[in-house]
Formats: structure tokens, C-alpha cells, sequence
């Protein structure tokens, strides 16, 4: 299978404590996967080695083939990232930031007109487009942000948390614009807390704890075969590797 | 309570002065250690006592505007956040500030001191030296402590609530004043403007008949202290204990801008927006054609002064963290770099060449040569600090935690020793630099070109080696992951 992300045995050592310890992850075209865990898992290392912004202590990570390590410029043109605070630059307004981050993956202006303004009105933002973004809530920040991460259309979207601080409308349009962002053949690896909006959302899961992947499958096989819900599965399965 | 404040302060502090933002202030005032001792030793006596006093009133701006500044910013934290919610007396909160900010002021005037003293104890005698040493300490400490306590406190009073935070700014700019005042005293009366020098040389020379004097002034200011004490924690004790709002939001509507096609021109938009949106950043160029008023020759160090500053706003794009949108795009390093020296160079140029015309026109005559000398430093400082910039600031990968987090013993030894060495050298190059070039302006218009033409060349070699080494790494660290292949 051609995969649009594949990570295998990623490693990440702090001091000789390993923050991510094996981690392997493969995402297709169509697929939102979830990676969950409890505060401190790695799922945030993960995320950032896979982004480009740490380095791995040890293995691969490859986006539709292309190895992130040799060919960084091709595999950072396949995937945006969201990180789990909205990376704001000083001073842009909401559309200018919007133009910026699409003119970095070398996008004008005119290619992502008519995409980033029907997201920023899903995301009910289209008002305050004209004002300074670092001024904006956090929740603001947070749909200003992913508008831009998609309107240079990544193959992958990385989300570290893309809902933490946003009120319910926008946490349903969010998982609402994911959905169709994977129908169109993209691929979204989504880290969360949220279980319930997991199990819903995701075609498939990962359960972290101490760097290792615990379990991993579709949310419906997962309670199927080890609990009645997916956050019995959770509980369980992070509080035996606890101990 | 307040001691319980105190213990945590301090275990800040001592893990402040560890990190390279807390030891800086200490390298820096080192240096003026260092050239006020070579001073002591080349200088004649009317340049030696100049020499004092441009140093201590450049370590009284620097100790008032850092006590000010350091004050309303820890004033800020004990009453906001969780300090400011927290059941704690104002009188508490305010000690905590205060130590906060006297243990910094004391290293730089315990350094500055011991610098004066055995400047004028190599020159004049051991005695004298000394005894300059502990006029300079105390003033240096608790009249310009008490005068930033009582200055700050004075400013928040009359700054309203949601601006407080900028008040720290304020008091930092407003201080500055005092050096056109230095440079206007310097022409209208040296003897007037060099009078702290003159004072501290007379007192190396004759110190018993000065110690009496001394004791006085020391008496008298730790005694002033002492009154202003009480007042001033009180006042402090006050404003510590409410509540402080200092969230500015700016709702403003604005006309935003097409952004143009092409890295560079993106890279140029976004930065004319930051530099048109951001007042403070004006203020820096505006203050620096003003140099231009210092007596003698016009000095090449503020134009590659200009250009190292430019250069060090090379990953600057907003927060720290930031800076991931920029790390995570698909930008080849060397054309990134090369871009943003583009982008920065209007912002370096602009002010070069209003000074250098402003010298020229009216201040005084300038060569051609001079000009170009320069303009080359500008251009110097701005590629060579760019490229450390990139270099050095993470934007190859290889440059990533692994390295540091595998040696934090190196890591240590690197902020300890070779930090503050390098920081010093670091200082002193373009002193050197710009020496030799007022002194030598052809050959050293040479010299500069050859370093710029060695910054250009070089840098790109050098970050692609890095790049290429990281590759060829994370290929051996791929196969060491793979393991044997049958």
C-alpha cells in the first residue's frame, strides 16, 4: 500500500529518558486517525519529530515516499501541522497571517481566495479577518490557524489538540471539516484527550503511554475485543503500563 | 510569608543567572571592566577621566533602566497571575520584587567596581583605588536603586491600569535622555561633563584626604536610603497588592494587504507590516542618527551595531514558538537565509544612509571612503550575524535537541566558559573592528569587503555541510534502526 505517512520506529531521548520509545504509524489516504494517551505520553514529540521540528534519535518517517530526512524540501510540501498552541506571527491580520503561510508553501493569494474565505465563514471568522490575529482568543487563533495549514493543501494534516480551547459549534465544525478534508483523499493524524470525539471520529486509533504504542485499530474493534467503551479500553490499558 | 517569598525568589534568581538572558548583563559589564582597565593603562589623564565618567554613566542609565524596567515587570507578576490571586500581604510581594531585582544590580556593581578600582589602583595608588571602588559601588547600587524604585513607583501611579505593562518601557526610554544631556554637557563644558572622572582620579590620588569625604557620602546616601526606604515598600506594597490588568487587545479593523507571489517579496511584505504596525521598533531608528552628535569623527561601530541587530531579527517572526511555522515549510536554508538578508537589508540601509548623509551634511565632513566603510560594516554585521542566526537557530534540523540532549555535561560547560569568552570576543570584534577602520579607513574598507565576500561565500558552504551531515546521520541512524539485512 502507498501510504501518505509512515513513520517506523521512531525514537526520542531526553536526557536518557526515552520520550517516544517505537513508535510505529502508518496513514493511508482517507484515513483520520487518532493518537491518544495521557498528559506526557509523547504524543506531542511525536507529532513535532514528524513535523520536522525535533530530531528523531532513531528511525524513519516518510510522507507519500519521500523521507523527511533526505528530501525535506518534497516532504514538507506534503503536510501542514497544527500545532497544540496556535503558532501566531507578531502583528499580521487574520487574512495577511492566512496569505503568508500559503505564499511559504508557495501559494498566491489568488489560489486560496475562495477556500480560506468559505472556511473562515464556517468558522464564523470572516469578520475578524481584518483585524491583528495575535490579538485574537485563543480559540480564534486555534480556526485561524488550521485555515491556513489547509489551504496549501497538505496530503497530511498533523493536529496536536486542534480543539483544546473552542467552544462546541467549533469543535463540531472542526471535526465536520476534517471529515471531508480525509473524504477528498487526505490523511489526518489527530492527537486528543477527547475519547468520545475519538471513538466517533477516527477510523482508527493508537493508545500511547511512556513513549510505546499500547494498542492500535479501528475504535469499534478496540472496545469490541478489550471493553465496553473506548475510555474503558484507555483507562485500563495507561494504567497497566503505569505500573 | 514574606520569607517563604524570599526562598522561592531566590531559587528563580539562581536559576536566572544560569540561563545566557540572566549571565549577559554580567558579561556586558565586564567587558567595560576590561576596557576601562586597558584605558588606565594607554589613556592620558583628561581622556582617563572622560573615559570614567562615559563608563559610569553608561552603567548608571543601564543599572536605573534595568532597576526601573525590572521592577514594574516584577511588580506585574506579584500582582497578576497566581501571586497576585494568591492571600499574600502587599508589603510580602514587594520584598520579593525588590529582591528580585537588587541581586542582578549588585553583581554589575560589584564588577564595575572592582573594574574602576584597579584601573585607578594600576594608575594611582592601591589605597585610592580602593576607596573609588566603594564610591562607585554604593552609588552605582543604592542611590540609583532607590532613584529607580522611586521613579518607577512614580510612572505605574500615574499609567492607566491596561498601559502598566508598558510602563516599564517608558521608564527604560526615558532614561536614555541622560546621554544627549552627557554628549550637549560634553560641549558646553568638558570639565563640567568629565566631573565624576576628575573626582574619582583626585580620590585615587589623594586618598586619606579623601576618605573623610567618602565616609560622608556613603553616610549620607545610606542614610537617605534608609528614609526613602520605608515610604517607597510602602507605596510598593500598595500597587503590589492590586490587582494588575494589563491585557492590551488591539480590535482594530484594518485594511489588509494582497500578499505578493515569491519567497523574497513574502518575506519583504511580511516584514514592512511588522515594521508599520510595531511603533518601538521606528524609535530605534530614529534614536540612531543621533549618535551623529557625538564629538569627533563619525564611528563605523554604530553602523555595524545597526547591521548585528538587523541580523539577530533573522528567526524573529513573533513568539518564540513561532517560529515552527517557518522550521516546518518547505524552505531550502541557504535560499532562506539569503531571503531574509533581502528582506532585512531595506531596514539596515534606510538608517545607514541618513546618518551618513545627516554626518556628512552637517555634522561633519566624510569620505567617500568612510561612507563605504560604513555602509560595508552594516552589510558585514547584518550577513554574518543572519547566518549564525540560521546556523545556529534550528532551522536545519540538525541543529534539534539531539545533540544537547545527549550532553547536557557539554551543554553546561558550553553556557559556563566558552559562552561569556565568546559573548567578550564577541563584544570586542567589532570595537576592533571599527577601530581600524577610523583609524585606517582604505585598508580597513579592504578588510571589510573581504570578510563580507568570506560571510557570502562561506556561509552557504558551511550550512549545507550542516544539512548534508544531518542527512547522511539520520541515514546511519535509519540503517542502525533497520538492523542486519539478510
Amino acid at each position: 500500500m502507498n501510504w501518505l505517512l509512515e513513520a517506523v520506529d521512531l525514537k526520542r531521548n531526553y536526557n536518557d529518558v526515552a520520550a517516544v520509545d517505537g513508535v510505529t504509524l502508518r496513514l493511508g489516504a482517507g484515513e483520520l486517525h487518532g493518537l491518544l494517551g495521557p498528559n506526557g505520553a509523547g504524543k506531542s514529540t511525536t507529532m513535532k519529530m514528524m513535523a520536522g521540528l525535533l530530531e528523531p534519535t532513531a528511525g524513519r518517517i516518510l510522507y507519500g515516499g519521500e523521507s523527511l530526512a533526505d528530501e525535506p524540501l518534497a516532504a514538507r510540501r506534503m503536510f501542514g501541522y497544527l500545532a497544540d498552541q496556535p503558532l501566531m506571527l507578531t502583528a499580521l491580520t487574520g487574512w495577511e497571517y492566512i496569505q503568508f503561510v500559503a505564499g511559504l508553501y508557495g501559494f498566491s493569494p489568488d489560489d486560496i481566495e475562495r477556500r480560506a474565505s468559505e472556511l473562515a465563514d464556517r468558522f464564523e471568522l470572516t469578520a475578524a479577518l481584518d483585524k491583528r490575529a495575535d490579538g485574537y482568543s485563543h480559540g480564534m487563533q486555534q480556526k485561524l490557524a488550521l485555515i491556513a495549514q489547509l489551504v496549501h493543501k497538505p496530503r497530511v494534516l498533523l493536529a496536536d489538540e486542534p480543539t483544546v480551547g473552542l467552544d462546541p459549534a467549533g469543535t463540531l465544525e472542526i471535526q465536520q471539516v476534517l471529515r471531508e478534508y480525509c473524504a477528498e483523499g487526505n490523511a489526518v493524524l489527530l492527537s486528543t484527550h477527547l475519547l468520545d470525539m475519538a471513538q466517533g471520529l477516527c477510523d482508527r486509533v493508537s493508545i500511547m503511554a511512556r513513549g510505546r504504542i499500547l494498542a492500535d485499530g479501528p475504535p469499534a474493534e478496540l472496545v469490541a475485543t478489550q471493553g465496553q467503551t473506548l475510555s474503558d479500553v484507555f483507562l485500563r490499558l495507561t494504567r497497566e503500563a503505569r505500573v | 510569608m514574606t520569607r517563604y517569598l524570599l526562598r522561592w525568589q531566590w531559587t528563580m534568581t539562581k536559576r536566572q543567572l544560569r540561563s545566557t538572558a540572566g549571565l549577559l548583563p554580567l558579561v556586558t559589564t565586564a567587558l567595560l571592566e576590561i576596557v576601562i582597565v586597558a584605558m588606565s593603562l594607554t589613556a592620558d589623564a583628561r581622556d582617563f577621566a572622560d573615559g570614567l565618567s562615559m563608563m559610569t554613566l553608561f552603567v548608571a542609565i543601564y543599572a536605573l533602566s534595568q532597576v526601573a524596567n525590572g521592577y514594574i515587570g516584577a511588580l506585574i507578576f506579584m500582582s497578576s497571575g497566581v501571586i497576585g490571586i494568591a492571600p499574600v500581604p502587599g508589603r510580602a510581594k514587594a520584598a520579593m520584587a525588590l529582591f528580585a531585582l537588587s541581586f542582578n544590580v549588585v553583581l554589575n556593581a560589584v564588577v564595575l567596581s572592582v573594574g574602576a578600582g584597579v584601573a585607578l589602583s594600576i594608575r594611582y595608588t592601591v589605597g585610592g583605588g580602593l576607596l573609588a571602588a566603594v564610591l562607585v559601588f554604593f552609588s552605582s547600587t543604592f542611590v540609583l536603586s532607590g532613584l529607580g524604585v522611586a521613579y518607577s513607583t512614580w510612572v505605574m501611579n500615574r499609567f492607566p491600569p491596561k498601559y502598566r505593562k508598558a510602563a516599564g518601557a517608558f521608564v527604560a526610554a526615558s532614561v536614555m535622555i541622560l546621554f544627549p544631556v552627557r554628549i550637549w554637557l560634553d560641549r558646553w563644558n568638558p570639565r563640567v561633563a568629565d566631573a565624576f572622572g576628575y573626582a574619582l582620579i583626585h580620590l585615587a590620588q589623594q586618598p586619606l584626604h579623601s576618605a573623610g569625604q567618602v565616609t560622608v557620602l556613603v553616610g549620607a546616601g545610606l542614610t537617605g536610603l534608609a528614609l526613602a526606604a520605608p515610604p517607597l515598600l510602602g507605596a510598593s506594597a500598595d500597587r503590589a497588592a492590586q490587582i494588575t490588568d494589563h491585557e492590551v487587545v488591539d480590535g482594530r479593523l484594518r485594511r489588509s494587504s494582497s500578499a505578493p507571489a515569491g519567497h523574497a517579496r513574502l518575506l519583504l511584505w511580511r516584514e514592512w507590516i511588522a515594521w508599520r504596525r510595531q511603533k518601538p521598533l521606528w524609535l530605534i531608528l530614529l534614536i540612531f542618527p543621533l549618535f551623529n552628535l557625538l564629538p569627533g569623527p563619525l564611528s563605523p561601530l554604530w553602523t555595524l551595531l545597526l547591521g548585528v541587530q538587523m541580523g539577530g531579527l533573522a528567526l524573529q517572526f513573533g513568539p518564540p514558538r513561532s517560529l515552527g511555522l517557518i522550521l516546518a515549510a518547505p524552505i531550502d536554508p541557504v535560499r532562506f537565509w539569503r531571503l531574509r538578508m533581502l528582506s532585512l537589508a531595506p531596514f539596515v540601509a534606510a538608517p545607514t544612509v541618513v546618518m551618513l548623509l545627516t554626518h556628512a551634511v552637517i555634522v561633519h565632513r566624510l569620505s567617500v571612503v568612510a561612507a563605504l566603510g560604513g555602509i560595508a560594516l552594516a552589510a558585514l554585521g547584518l550577513s554574518f550575524v543572519s547566518w549564525m542566526v540560521v546556523y545556529f537557530g534550528g532551522l536545519i534540523a540538525s541543529s534539534g535537541g539531539r545533540s544537547k540532549a545527549r550532553r547536557p555535561g557539554r551543554r553546561r560547560l558550553f553556557q559556563y566558559t566558552l559562552l561569556p569568552v565568546i559573548s567578550v570576543l564577541g563584544g570586542l570584534a567589532p570595537i576592533g573592528l571599527a577601530m581600524f577602520n577610523t583609524n585606517f579607513p582604505a585598508p580597513g574598507l579592504a578588510l571589510d569587503a573581504v570578510l563580507l565576500a568570506a560571510v557570502l561565500l562561506l556561509g552557504p558552504v558551511l550550512i549545507r555541510r550542516k544539512s548534508t551531515a544531518h542527512r547522511r546521520r539520520a541515514s546511519a541512524v535509519r540503517e542502525f534502526s533497520a538492523g542486519p539485512s539478510n
